[in-house]
């Protein structure tokens, strides 16, 4: 390493050819390098599935998965506000119950809730709009720490594409 | 919990000596011009007792010590002889001495009251010194603080680890039959003194560990040629144990006034008893009157003892010192420290490691803790002039290198792990304020970085000026990453970046060259984690961005002080 180098890095693109057709091809393929994701179908109440990033220190990232009724092109956008309204305390064991709909939404994976999107506060849209990124849900510390037996009810992207018949 | 590091448990040590021969073990390093002292200096002598007792307890205390058995030098102690120089003399000019004040005494005394019989010390000189009985009021350790058996042990240490040292200070533990035994006797000078009609002036005595630590502390110096000084950063530790009245405190417990109570607890399975440290059991003893003591305590006057003391093997260590520098980090698989999860090792080696190891054998010391500014994560390389950091090293059996030293092992870091780890500037703090400067550093102090990143577009000359528009600065908003959030609570931090300038590479990639504000997540800033950094480089440009490599071009923090 000369002292050129130590001020002017040099990096080698070879390297990241790979990375750079994969990336290409879908552009929110890079979440894969921090997260494994998983899916949750909901058997109960139909379709309302969502996603779980995983990242490495255990901590899940919930969000509405592609074949969530809320994503699907006949859906308005005010469904969001009353969607959002009702996951306002999502309790331990991540269920929560809406006072007025006594409706109860499952996070998928048991735990505690360790932050939520407070982004949905002032850009509802984002439900919606950037589901799989900036409109994610919430943040879960699983009960277990063991993703073997925590998400052991989930699917890969692969299954789960497969389950709801999605390209 | 790690076991505990040491040097000898990787290295052998010198091999110990014995002491050949059994008389040499009663070599004594004398003092031998103070034995002269003691003749000049007797009317002084004479003056200092007489401000703490009678002539006729002063008798009494040199007859009933003698009655018992107890050295000279404890003989001292009870007279309050505060001179400590003194007690380095011989047991013989010790006992002559003892004889001329008790001649002088007497002369003064009313001659019916106590027995004029001529004490037999040469009973007591001509036995030899293994022979003679053991001291009951410091189980012979003041009367061997300045002999070979005694030192040896230390003596054998100190040449073992051979530690590179001037000086050393002392810390002494005395078995806590001493206590009792002490007490013990006081308490019988003073029935002696009643039952002769005497008052008896006797409340202090000069305290055992006041006489031997200089005692042998001066021994030590003598054979050793090292100094004994109290600021020392070289410390000796010995523990001193008599199996034989370790439990005799126990009695304490049956006097109420004492207010002394013990516990029996489990610690590791085991049954023992707590409550009976020494600070305890002083106080107890100074609640009891003399009345009870007598009562209660069978060894009153104190028993003689068939043992001597013994010791536990001494701990030498030398105060921690601490080596500064900087380092860099070529390489994109090793950790700054050892990075171990579950016994598993999850990188090979650490830049701790690649430093600390090869100073260990250069300190020779028990081991050593690496204090950075800041740290970086494996997968980033530390370039331009370094992290600082500095070494923590623990007692270091050779605590002054040479320049030429520090800078050859310099050398052979960097030679060694070539492009891994490089080692610049190794100094020696020897101002202990400074190591302060690096703490605040890590939050304080901009840090200037270098990242190639990709985008989901292709990178055109627009797209580089739409970022480099920014490039006098601009805030970022930060929600604690996703990825430290197990560990810190969330809260939105908001950061400076002083300046950015990109570099258009091709297809997909550029290059960015950032300074930001201390604490800011770089990573999260070029993929926005989520939305959570805000605003993320991909929402200056209106696209998706990640961060393929990143790099630390400086840490802007004046170190090693010149």
């Amino acid at each position: 390493m000369n002292f050129n180098t130590l001020i002017n890095p040099v990096y080698d693109l070879k390297q990241f050819k790979n990375i750079n057709e994969a990336y290409k091809k879908n552009e929110l393929a890079y979440l894969e390098q921090y997260y494994s994701k998983y899916y949750f179908v909901n058997l109960k109440n139909s379709m309302e599935d969502l996603y779980i990033y995983q990242a490495p220190n255990k901590l899940c990232v919930i969000g509405l998965a592609p074949a969530h009724p809320l994503l699907q092109r006949s859906q308005d956008q005010s469904s969001s506000g009353h969607y959002l309204s009702n996951i306002q305390s999502i309790e331990y064991d991540a269920k929560v119950k809406s006072s007025i709909n006594k409706k109860s939404i499952k996070a998928g994976v048991a735990g505690w809730i360790i932050d939520t999107n407070t982004r949905f506060e002032h850009e509802k849209e984002l439900l919606q709009n950037k589901p799989f990124k900036e409109g994610y849900i919430a943040i879960i510390k699983p009960k277990q720490e063991n993703s073997d037996k925590s998400l052991s009810h989930c699917f890969s992207e692969d299954r789960y594409k497969l389950i709801r018949n999605l390209t | 919990m790690l076991k505990k590091r040491l040097w000898e448990t990787d290295h052998d040590l010198s091999l110990p000596t014995r002491i050949s021969e059994e008389s040499d073990k009663w070599k004594r390093i004398r003092c031998d011009e103070v034995s002269q002292d003691i003749e000049n200096s007797y009317e002084d002598i004479i003056k200092q007792i007489s401000h703490y007792n009678n002539d006729e307890t002063t008798s009494i205390i040199i007859d009933t010590m003698l009655n018992s058995k107890c050295c000279a030098r404890c003989i001292l102690r009870f007279l309050n002889v505060h001179d400590y120089k003194m007690y380095s003399a011989s047991e013989e000019a010790l006992l002559k001495l003892i004889s001329r004040i008790r001649e002088d005494v007497l002369k003064s005394t009313d001659p019916k009251l106590i027995s004029s019989t001529e004490h037999s010390f040469t009973e007591i000189l001509s036995c030899k010194p293994q022979d003679k009985p053991i001291c009951i009021t410091c189980f012979d350790l003041l009367y061997q603080a300045d002999t070979i058996e005694c030192i040896w042990p230390i003596y054998q240490s100190i040449l073992a680890h051979n530690f590179d040292v001037k000086d050393f200070n002392l810390s002494v533990s005395l078995p806590t039959g001493i206590l009792v035994n002490n007490h013990s006797m006081i308490v019988w000078i003073r029935k002696m003194c009643n039952d002769l009609k005497v008052h008896c002036s006797l409340e202090t005595l000069v305290d055992l560990k006041e006489t031997f630590k200089p005692l042998l502390g001066w021994s030590i110096g003598k054979q050793t040629g090292l100094v004994y000084k109290g600021q020392s950063q070289f410390n000796i530790s010995i523990e001193y144990s008599h199996e034989e009245t370790q439990r005799n405190h126990m009695f304490l417990t049956k006097i109420p006034s004492a207010e002394f109570g013990m516990k029996k607890t489990r610690v590791k399975g085991k049954h023992i008893w707590t409550g009976d440290s020494r600070p305890n059991i002083s106080n107890a003893l100074q609640k009891v009157s003399d009345e009870e003591f007598l009562k209660m305590c069978k060894s009153c006057p104190p028993f003689s003892v068939k043992e001597r003391w013994k010791n536990k093997p001494p701990i030498l260590e030398h105060a921690t010192i601490y080596v500064g520098g900087r380092y860099n980090k070529f390489s994109r698989d090793i950790s700054q420290t050892p990075w171990i999860i579950n016994g598993i090792k999850l990188a090979p080696t650490s830049v701790s490691e690649c430093i600390g190891e090869k100073l260990r054998e250069l300190f020779r010391c028990d081991d050593y803790n690496i204090v950075p500014a800041g740290r970086e994560d494996s997968n980033v390389r530390m370039l331009g002039n370094g992290r600082p950091f500095f070494m923590e090293i623990i007692n270091p059996r050779n605590p002054f290198p040479s320049k030429e030293a520090l800078n050859d092992v310099q050398e052979e870091i960097n030679k060694e792990y070539t492009d891994l780890v490089r080692c610049q500037r190794l100094t020696m703090i020897t101002n202990k304020q400074d190591l302060s400067i690096i703490k605040e550093g890590e939050e304080t102090k901009t840090k200037t970085y270098s990242a190639l990143v990709w985008i989901s577009k292709k990178v055109t000359p627009e797209v580089i000026d739409e970022i480099n528009k920014f490039h006098d600065g601009f805030t970022i908003k930060q929600r604690t990453p996703i990825r430290v959030l197990q560990r810190r609570s969330p809260a939105v931090r908001t950061k400076k970046i002083h300046y950015i300038f990109a570099e258009q590479m091709e297809d997909n990639f550029l290059t960015l060259r950032m300074k930001t504000e201390a604490g800011t997540y770089i990573k999260e800033f070029i993929h926005g984690d989520l939305g959570r950094t805000v605003p993320s480089l991909g929402d200056m440009i209106g696209c998706h961005a990640d961060i393929l490599a990143l790099d630390v071009l400086e840490v802007d923090l004046e170190w090693p002080i010149q």
